[in-house]
C-alpha cells in the first residue's frame, strides 16, 4: 500500500512517497562478501540500478533485513531492503520526478 | 579533542540522496507532535533548528524537503565513524550518535611536542595536522563533514567545537576559552539552560565570566553541587577523563518515554503505554545486566508542567511487572486526571547485575524468572514484535 506523505509537496518536479513496503523482484551480484541489487521491478515497472549510495542493516531479533539506497534512471532515488529470513525484497522510499 | 557530525541526519539523507544537495532539509518526526531532529544548514537561515516542532518548522520554510528520521541509517554510519576514529587511538569515548570525544596525549602523531614543552598553545596546536587528519579520514570513510575542538579537557574542547561550524577546527586553550567566553551569556554555556539563566540572572550572574567569579559558597548555597560544576565549567576547568569505548559507561538509570500524539485523559489508555513503556524498561534492564530499586514515573500536561515521582522498593529488581506496579500506583497517586501528552518510566539505583545474590530473585520467583528469560529468547530470536503483552494492545 501506497501512503503518499502529507508533508512533502512537490519541489522542482518531485515528490517522496514513504512507507510504501510494496513488494518487488530484485536481480542482485554477489560478491566479495557483499550483495548489490542491479535491478528491480515494482509494479510493471524495471528500475535500473544507476549506483548504490548506501547501505545499513536493521535487526528483527535475529534476523536481519538490508537496506539499500539506490539512484536510478538519471536522478530518481529508491531504498529497498532485503529480509533474509523470508528472502524477500521490498521498496520502502521513493523520491522521483512527478 | 571533540568531534560533532555537522547536521549528521540531514548530512546522511542528503549523501544517501544527491537530489536533495543544496535544498533545504528537515529530518524528524512527520507525525502531529514531530519535531526537529537535524536540519542541514540550508534550512538553518530560516530559523530553524533542532527540537523544533515540525509544524513550525513548515511555516517557517514551506519549501524544505520533510524526511521522516531512520534511527538504523543514522546508527550505521555513527559506527563507521566510530571505527574511523578508533584507526587514530582507541581513547574513544562515544558522547552520542554523532559526537565523541578523544584523548590523544598518549598517542604519538607527528608533530607532538615532547614533554619539555610547557607553552598549552603550542601543545594543543601541535594536534590540529591530527584534527585535520581525522575530518579528511571521515570524510573519505562516510561522505560527511565534521567539525573539531581541540583543548586541554573534554568541556572546553566542546565548546571550541560549537565555535564554527561546518567542518570547523577550533583551539582553545584555558586562557584563550576564557578571552572569547567570559563576555557571554551563561546559557552559552553547555548543559545551563533557561531555567538555571533564570535562577543565575537572579543571582545578578548574567556572564560566563561573572558566573567564573561568584563567591562559590553562594553557588553552592543556591544550587548545590551543580553549583560548583557550573562554576568550574565557567572557569574551564574539568578533570574528566576521556572514558575509552571499551570500558563502558556507568549507567545510572533506564528509562523510556512517549510524546502522545494527542492528549490523553483516559486512565485505562495511559496504564496500557505505562505497560509498554515498563516492558521495554524491563526488557533492557536484563539485556544489559543491571538491577533498579527506584522506579519513577513522568508525566506531562498539555501546558507543558512535568510532574515526575518516584519511590523506592525494598528489593533491587529487573521485572517489567513490579516496575509497572510501582509506575501505575505513582500515576493513580500523582494524576489529577488532567490530559496528558508526555507520559515515561524508569528505573534508577541500578546495580549491576552480574554475581549480584538476592534470595527473592531465585526462590520463590524462579518460575516468573524462568518465564522473563523465555520471553527475552524468543525477542533475541525473533524481534521484539514477537511478544506483545495484550494489555499493550489496547
Amino acid at each position: 500500500m501506497v501512503h503518499a506523505h502529507s508533508f512533502p509537496k512537490p519541489n522542482d518536479g518531485y515528490f517522496m512517497i514513504e512507507s510504501i513496503h510494496d513488494p518487488i523482484e530484485v536481480i542482485t551480484m554477489f560478491g566479495n562478501g557483499k550483495m548489490r541489487p542491479i535491478r528491480f521491478r515494482w509494479k510493471n515497472k524495471i528500475v535500473k540500478v544507476a549506483k548504490v549510495t548506501g547501505d545499513w542493516v536493521r535487526h528483527e531479533g535475529q534476523n536481519k533485513i538490508h537496506y539499500f539506497a539506490l539512484l536510478a534512471n538519471g536522478s530518481d532515488y529508491y531504498e529497498i531492503c532485503y529480509n533474509a529470513k523470508d528472502m524477500t525484497w521490498q521498496l520502502t522510499r521513493v523520491w522521483m520526478e512527478g | 579533542m571533540h568531534l560533532d557530525m555537522d547536521s549528521f541526519f540531514a548530512s546522511v539523507e542528503e549523501k544517501l540522496n544527491p537530489r536533495l544537495r543544496g535544498q533545504p532539509i528537515l529530518v524528524g518526526g512527520t507525525e502531529r507532535r514531530g519535531v526537529v531532529a537535524s536540519a542541514n544548514y540550508a534550512a538553518r537561515p530560516f530559523g530553524i533548528h533542532a527540537g523544533m516542532p515540525m509544524a513550525e518548522a513548515k511555516r517557517l520554510c514551506p519549501h524544505a524537503v520533510f524526511v521522516e528520521g531512520n534511527p538504523q541509517k543514522y546508527v550505521h554510519t555513527s559506527l563507521e565513524v566510530l571505527d574511523t576514529l578508533k584507526s587514530f587511538t582507541p581513547a574513544v569515548e562515544p558522547f552520542s550518535i554523532d559526537e565523541a570525544f578523544m584523548d590523544l596525549t598518549q598517542v604519538p602523531y607527528a608533530g607532538k611536542p615532547g614533554a619539555g614543552e610547557r607553552d598549552p598553545g603550542r601543545i594543543l596546536d601541535a594536534a590540529i595536522p591530527t584534527a585535520h587528519a581525522i575530518q579528511r579520514a571521515v570524510l573519505r570513510r562516510v561522505g560527511l563533514t565534521a567539525t573539531i575542538g581541540i583543548a586541554p579537557c573534554k568541556y572546553v574542547a566542546k565548546m571550541a567545537s560549537g565555535v564554527q561550524k561546518p567542518r570547523g577546527l577550533t583551539v582553545l586553550t584555558q586562557e584563550r576559552y576564557r578571552e572569547r567566553f567570559w563576555e557571554r551569556g551563561v546559557q552559552e554555556l553547555w548543559g545551563i539552560g533557561e531555567k538555571t539563566r533564570v535562577a543565575l540572572e537572579k543571582l545578578g550572574i548574567r556572564t560566563i565570566g561573572q558566573l567564573a567569579k561568584f563567591p562559590r559558597e553562594f553557588l553552592t548555597f543556591h544550587f548545590g553541587l551543580n553549583g560548583e560544576h557550573m562554576q568550574e565549567a565557567a572557569l574551564g576547568n574539568d578533570a574528566t577523563p576521556v572514558v575509552p569505548y571499551y570500558e563502558g559507561i556507568p549507567v545510572k538509570s533506564m528509562g523510556h518515554e512517549i510524546t502522545l500524539s494527542v492528549d490523553v485523559s483516559d486512565r485505562e489508555a495511559l496504564l496500557a503505554q505505562l505497560l509498554r513503556l515498563s516492558d521495554m524498561v524491563g526488557r533492557r534492564l536484563r539485556a544489559d545486566h543491571y538491577l533498579g530499586r527506584i522506579v519513577s514515573v513522568k508525566i506531562r500536561d498539555a501546558k507543558f508542567r512535568t510532574t515526575i515521582r518516584q519511590r523506592a522498593l525494598p528489593l533491587v529488581m529487573d521485572d517489567e511487572h513490579e516496575i509497572f506496579h510501582t509506575a501505575s500506583l505513582l500515576l493513580g497517586e500523582h494524576w489529577d486526571g488532567r490530559p496528558l501528552r508526555l507520559i515515561g518510566v524508569s528505573v534508577s539505583g541500578l546495580v549491576s547485575a552480574v554475581g549480584y545474590y538476592q534470595p527473592s530473585l531465585f526462590g520463590g520467583d524462579e518460575h516468573r524468572r524462568k518465564m522473563l528469560e523465555a520471553v527475552d529468547s524468543l525477542r533475541d530470536k525473533f524481534g521484539e514484535q514477537a511478544l506483545v503483552k495484550a494489555g499493550v494492545l489496547r
